[in-house]
């Protein structure tokens, strides 16, 4: 699982905070290439924030539970996304490759991440290190331990265990907990409606540190 | 518990729509249609959100889009096959860890090309009402229940994840 864009967005769809980690191809660019990739960025995640907001009045609709539906994951055969909403109506968006290919990975090498500390101090912290995922997923698709090759091919788990996606969200969680509240909303120079004063905090290099700290991290 | 099952074709119109079991939410006609074309277009734009895209925005043949969905007391699998037709059926999450849903949908599917499309009266991109597809799709929810309910009484949680369902 590779971490690829982050994204959060407030109640109205306005980006507050938005990053690409996955490397772009190709060397120098000019500026007017830099200037069409920033428009289609943007494009992009309008189309991001237009979905979420649809697809839950979808799965509020489909869903025998009481309440507003909230979305955990969305996974689509190149990427998933996973969600995660605040009371207030803040989106947190976090856009990954497919776990499939952890249990592929994993199967074949035995190349485990080195289980990292976390920032959660004991309690319950996301468990995101490759053995576990790989664990997770061998057990959920066959029964024999070392069946690591069934995920490879075409005809993988066609779902994913929900365990995971608790784990990514509680990661989300503590970014909204602990990052975002410490670094934006306390600080003295933070206005609500300019995306320039989050840029001026240290939101971006402590979020940087958190997911480095995740075994997945590229 | 299976929730509901809904087929969309290829232009985005709702073909077949049925609840699994009484838990599943009351939806109106009107409100199935809505939702059929809604997630007929979420499918399309899930892979011009996605940062990352597959050769050719293909997979396996098929158009990429959403295949699964995990929300609050609900997880939705959508199956697409090559020629467009989508069939995607809602279950609660325990239900989706216990069974693979994507092999259900493609038991559906076979069902579909063998009582639906074998039919001689059945126009293609028409709404399904026939009988033996109904009738077929009803045995086999049966058969998966029953199967999940003898698993998790009998046997530990390793072995709780039906695979073959035949």
């Amino acid at each position: 699982m590779t971490v690829h864009s982050f994204h959060i967005f407030d109640r109205k769809g306005k980006t507050l905070f938005t990053k690409r980690y996955a490397k772009t191809p190709g060397g120098k660019k000019s500026e007017e290439d830099l200037l069409a990739e920033k428009e289609q960025l943007s494009e992009q995640r309008k189309l991001v924030f237009g979905m979420l907001f649809s697809l839950r009045e979808l799965s509020s609709s489909l869903s025998p539970a009481e309440g507003p539906g909230d979305l955990h994951m969305v996974k689509t055969g190149a990427s998933t996304l996973y969600n995660y909403e605040t009371v207030s109506g803040l989106r947190f968006v976090l856009y990954t490759t497919p776990d499939t290919k952890i249990a592929a990975k994993g199967g074949s090498g035995g190349a485990a991440g080195t289980p990292q500390s976390s920032v959660h101090g004991g309690s319950s912290g996301p468990i995101l290190t490759a053995p576990t995922a790989t664990g997770f997923a061998n057990s959920a698709t066959s029964s024999d331990p070392g069946g690591g090759g069934s995920g490879a091919g075409g005809g993988g788990p066609s779902s994913t265990n929900p365990a995971v996606t608790a784990d990514v969200r509680s990661s989300l969680k503590h970014i909204y907990e602990t990052i975002w509240v410490t670094s934006v909303i306390r600080s003295p120079m933070y206005r609500p409606n300019s995306s320039e004063s989050i840029r001026s905090t240290s939101f971006e290099a402590d979020l940087d540190a958190y997911f480095k700290r995740m075994a997945w991290f590229p | 518990m299976f929730l509901n099952l809904f087929i969309v074709n290829k232009s985005g119109g709702l073909i077949h729509h049925r609840a699994l079991s009484q838990k599943a939410p009351h939806i109106g006609t009107n409100e199935w249609l809505r939702i059929g074309s809604t997630f007929h277009s979420l499918h399309a734009i899930a892979t011009e959100a996605s940062p990352i895209k597959l050769p050719g925005n293909k997979k396996a043949g098929a158009d990429d889009g959403i295949e699964e969905i995990q929300a609050e007391g609900m997880t939705l699998v959508c199956l697409q096959t090559r020629t467009g037709i989508k069939f995607v059926i809602t279950a609660e999450p325990n239900t989706a860890v216990a069974v693979d849903l994507g092999q259900v949908l493609r038991e559906i599917y076979v069902l579909y090309t063998d009582c639906a499309l074998k039919d001689p009266f059945y126009e293609l991109e028409m709404p399904i009402r026939c009988e033996l597809f109904t009738q077929g799709v009803e045995n086999l929810i049966q058969r998966v229940e029953s199967m999940i309910n003898y698993s998790t009484s009998t046997s530990s949680t390793s072995n709780t994840r039906v695979v073959t369902l035949r």
